[in-house]
């Protein structure tokens, strides 16, 4: 059962409508949430008018913030992340972000809320609320944020609000040795991750057993639980909340925003169920965004091709709240050097504040950066030897002789980043051979000569995945042998109902049809974490697979009792036990689960019934890797970029189950040709967004995907149970510096690529002033 | 204000009284609790929102309730015939059509649309005919090999696709 491409068991509720994603949630005497947002990118809000949007039929309620003594609380300061840990972080300041604020930082910024009996009606009484501004100047880039009169986003706040370092090695004498000496600065735009379900919430106070139900669109459940239950102090238990069916996340949906605290607030007071569904529009606006990344980065050379150090300085936009810190300047210097040696290493970084919604993680969470820097290096050092990509990559590539390796990098939970039983050259090679590349390099040449311009790009990416600290699962198996796994990470289409079952069934040796998921609920589980950082098959996975095995054995001692025989003679297959060798003499799970309940031989084994609940620790993330290489046609009248040939490898440990390992790559590759082709946040001056629409923000269509010539090589790791790694953010990391260097080529060294994404009218204004 | 309209919706005839603005999605969705069919932008650019309506695939946002008045619409909840899945239904599952499920409603019709034009498309007349619907998870892989599947298991049945809904 385990690595086989079995069907989805979730499909069946999506593809006949029957899915229940938040927005569907419909309760009896509901009512209905719009928020009113500042208009103004800094503004002091000096007056609400509420009175002519209290007279609007259907409207029950604005609130302003002030009604209430819990609403005037802040979000949590650090969205779940770990890293003021980091060794990196020498300062990091952390303003407090209110859920109704006296001052708007960015446009979108909520201010009121109407509360209606229908959204239309909400949506009416909105028009109606009239905010007097104080408008004060806005920054929008990190470049005038930065300047000494700059505007103050926050009162008594630089807007540098962090700073990191980290050198490993001795940078000054790599330079002093160089033979070559590059320098580069490269650019990486603010991105959202653009989830076809915008963000929702609902919630509803249930009198009867004094319990806040919400159910939210959040990627990390048991955070908000917190949230909620620490403003209005009360017990976490008394705060249930559900995010089952999600319609996408990819990182967004991983943060606390305003909305997801202030409806349960609002619902809990008003004893009505209350409901909030974000427009796309507000999905744009006043959801946070990735934040652009500039690095300005400095290589030393050895004229053979050998890169002697690196010295880099990252600056980065976290919009008006940093709730991350530094965690994805952080996740890139730890991708950074991807499959090379770099033995000298120098990186220095900033977070700037702007008057724009807040940072937070998307797809990949600086790993794009991270490769698109060391990729563009590689070829800059190529394009300076005359060497050949590959034979620049050969020259520096870690190999298996050098594992363990370590590249002088701490990873977010403190461990040194160590890479070990990963074969890189094979990756290359495999590429190398997928993608014939010999044969396109002569190909160029010839369709040069006919005017044609073919280029070959190269990227290689590492994915660490599987963050702690843990996860648990509880595995039960009821009276008629229908087992049930409950886990404390939720979906927002990942697969885990039948990834998590395959590995029951594997463990346990219950037929997959009998076995049902249930996650995404923090009723199931007392402590769970959620879904993000590419950590639940390693971190749940193999919370399942332990707890299955704990049941297993559970089985097999009460079993070996009842049949008579000896443990070891025990054997479990399709949901029937039998003894090794006498098919006869055999019962079923569900019979034993029945037996199991009033059992004495169950007090030894743990208390009555057949269930166990384990946990997983990672001893530190597992590292998977991957090869890209891209061959694409450059049309130079029009800017046109053809993917004529797109080679992924990639090593993501032992697959759980192979169809939906290549839905992740797939799907997570085309978000990176997003990123490459035309993805991009804009901000004007005044902090205006000017890709307010999904007409004004590219998002691939069926048309823009090529075919994708998949290649899965697996190297298992020994670092846990099931010997996997993870998937989810290994997809986007490669494409955008593979057609970025194919698109370079392609115009013969005419210009240089360092800026994404490579748009049509960016490759003619590079063919112009070359 | 208010007005009368009779809709049939998977072979139901539904009189409802409905404000002027109301848009056809909302109808579907909060008046007759078919969630089946989904909103994802404010633009008419996802395609999450797509139904049929007398026999060609419209995106429901861009229509008010009133403009279905006595429409026949089929939705995502409509398509199954006595608990047996569409073939299109089928194949989507099959062949990993959907990560999240969110556009896939929105996707299968579409899909009906395109196989009644192309009953035997060509995988340049699936990508074009798509490009309405937006998917964020799936790169379309899954979701294009579905509907090369579905049009073959429709023309093994001799499940002549026809124009009615
Ligand atoms: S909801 Fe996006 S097109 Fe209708
Ligand atoms: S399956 Fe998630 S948007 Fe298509």
């Amino acid at each position: 059962m385990l690595g086989k491409a079995i069907p989805r068991k979730e499909d069946q509720r999506f593809i006949t409508g029957a899915g229940l994603y938040v927005e569907d949630v419909q309760l009896p005497g509901m009512l209905y949430a719009a928020f009113v947002r500042s208009a103004y990118a800094h503004a002091y809000i000096r007056r609400i008018d509420v009175e002519r949007a209290r007279n609007v039929p259907g409207v029950v309620a604005v609130i302003t913030g002030k009604e209430w003594p819990e609403l005037s609380a802040t979000l949590p300061e650090l969205n779940g992340s770990v890293t003021l840990t980091s060794p990196y972080i020498d300062s990091v300041k952390v303003v407090p972000h209110h859920l109704f604020p006296e001052k708007a930082c960015y446009v979108g910024e909520q201010i009121a809320v109407v509360i209606a009996e229908s959204a239309y009606a909400a949506a009416d009484g909105v028009e109606a609320v009239e905010v007097e501004y104080e408008p004060l100047p806005a920054v929008a880039s990190w470049e005038e944020a930065i300047k000494p009169e700059a505007p103050r986003i926050h009162k008594g706040v630089d807007n540098t609000v962090a700073h990191l370092k980290h050198e490993v090695g001795d940078v000054e004498r790599a330079f002093r040795d160089a033979e070559i000496v590059l320098e580069k600065r490269l650019e990486t735009q603010s991105l959202k991750s653009m989830a076809i379900e915008c963000r929702a919430v609902a919630a509803q106070w249930e009198e009867a057993t004094g319990t806040l139900n919400v159910w939210s669109t959040c990627q990390f459940h048991y955070m908000l639980r917190s949230a909620i239950a620490g403003i209005l102090k009360m017990p976490a238990e008394a705060v249930r909340v559900m995010a089952r069916d999600i319609g996408g996340g990819f990182g967004l949906k991983g943060v606390l925003h305003a909305e997801d605290v202030i409806i349960p607030l609002i619902a809990y007071r008003l004893k009505r169920p209350l409901r909030w569904a974000e427009t796309r529009m507000e999905h744009m606006t006043a959801s946070n965004h990735s934040g652009r990344q500039v690095h300005d980065v400095r290589i030393a050379a050895r004229r053979d091709g050998t890169i002697l150090g690196m010295d880099l300085k990252m600056y980065k936009e976290v919009g008006a709240y940093d709730h991350f810190d530094m965690m994805l300047q952080i996740n890139t210097i730890n991708h950074l050097t991807t499959h090379y040696k770099v033995p000298n290493i120098r990186v220095e970084g900033w977070a700037i504040a702007t008057n724009t919604s807040p940072g937070s993680p998307y797809r990949g969470a600086g790993r794009v950066e991270a490769v698109f820097t060391m990729d563009r290096v590689l070829d800059a050092v190529a394009r300076a030897t005359g060497l050949d990509p590959i034979d620049v990559r050969l020259k520096n590539i870690v190999t298996p002789a050098d594992m363990p390796y370590r590249n002088g990098m701490i990873y977010r939970d403190g461990v040194p980043v160590t890479y070990d039983a990963i074969d890189f050259p094979l990756l290359l090679e495999r590429a190398k051979q997928r993608a014939e590349y010999d044969l396109w390099r002569r190909r160029q040449q010839e369709y040069r000569a006919a005017g044609r311009s073919i280029g070959i790009g190269i990227s290689s990416y590492v994915e660490a995945g599987g963050l702690g600290p843990c996860e648990g699962a509880t595995v039960s198996i009821d009276e008629a042998g229908r087992v049930t796994v409950k886990v404390g990470v939720n979906s927002q289409g990942q697969s885990h109902e039948t990834t998590l079952a395959q590995i029951c069934a594997h463990a346990l040796g219950a037929p997959i049809d009998d076995i049902q998921v249930l996650g995404g609920d923090t009723s199931l589980m007392n402590i769970g974490f959620g879904t993000g950082a590419s950590r639940v098959a390693v971190n749940a996975g193999n919370a399942v697979y332990k707890a299955a095995v704990a049941v297993r054995r559970k089985v097999v001692a009460l079993a070996s009792g009842i049949l008579g025989c000896t443990e070891d003679e025990v054997e479990i297959a399709d949901g029937i036990v039998s003894v090794a060798g006498a098919r006869q003499n055999q019962t079923t799970l569900g019979e034993l689960a029945r037996r199991a309940l009033r059992d004495r031989r169950m007090a030894d084994l743990g208390g009555p019934g057949l269930v166990a609940t384990e946990f997983f620790y990672p001893k530190t993330v597992t590292w998977a890797s991957g090869v890209n290489i891209a061959v694409v046609e450059v049309d130079r009248e029009t800017g046109h970029v053809d993917i004529l040939k797109y080679v992924f490898v990639h090593d993501c440990g032992l697959p759980l189950n192979p169809m939906v390992v290549d839905g992740q790559i797939r799907g997570g590759f085309t978000q990176g040709l997003g990123i490459a082709l035309g993805e991009r946040v804009v901000y004007d001056e005044e902090g205006q967004v000017r890709s307010g629409s999904l007409m004004d923000y590219y998002v691939p269509r069926a048309v823009d995907v090529p075919d994708l010539e998949l290649d899965h090589v697996t190297f298992p790791t020994p670092d846990n149970p099931l010997g996997i790694k993870s998937v989810g953010e290994s997809g986007p990391n490669s494409p955008p510096a593979a057609i970025a260097a194919a698109i370079e080529d392609a115009l013969g060294g005419a210009v240089e690529i360092n800026t994404l994404p490579v748009t049509m009218s960016a490759i003619l204004q590079a063919l112009r002033s070359s | 204000m208010k007005r009368t309209i009779s809709v049939t919706v998977n072979g139901k005839v539904r009189r409802e009284s409905v404000e002027p603005r109301l848009l056809l999605v909302h109808f579907l969705r909060d008046v007759l609790r078919l969630t089946g069919t989904h909103v994802g932008c404010d633009t008419s650019q996802c395609g999450a929102c797509t139904v049929s309506m007398n026999g060609l695939a419209v995106k429901s946002c861009t229509i008010l309730a009133v403009q279905a008045d006595g429409a026949e619409i089929t939705t995502i909840e409509g398509l199954a015939r006595d608990g047996a899945l569409h073939p299109i239904q089928a194949a989507f599952r099959e062949h990993h059509g959907l990560q999240c499920g969110f556009c896939t409603p929105g996707m299968i019709m579409a899909a009906k649309q395109l196989l009644e034009r192309y009953p035997a498309p060509t995988i340049e007349q699936i990508r074009d005919q798509l490009d309405g619907n937006i998917c964020r998870c799936t790169g379309y892989h899954g979701i294009i090999k579905a509907i090369e599947a579905a049009a073959r298991a429709m023309a093994e049945k001799g499940q002549a696709p026809t124009t009615g809904s």
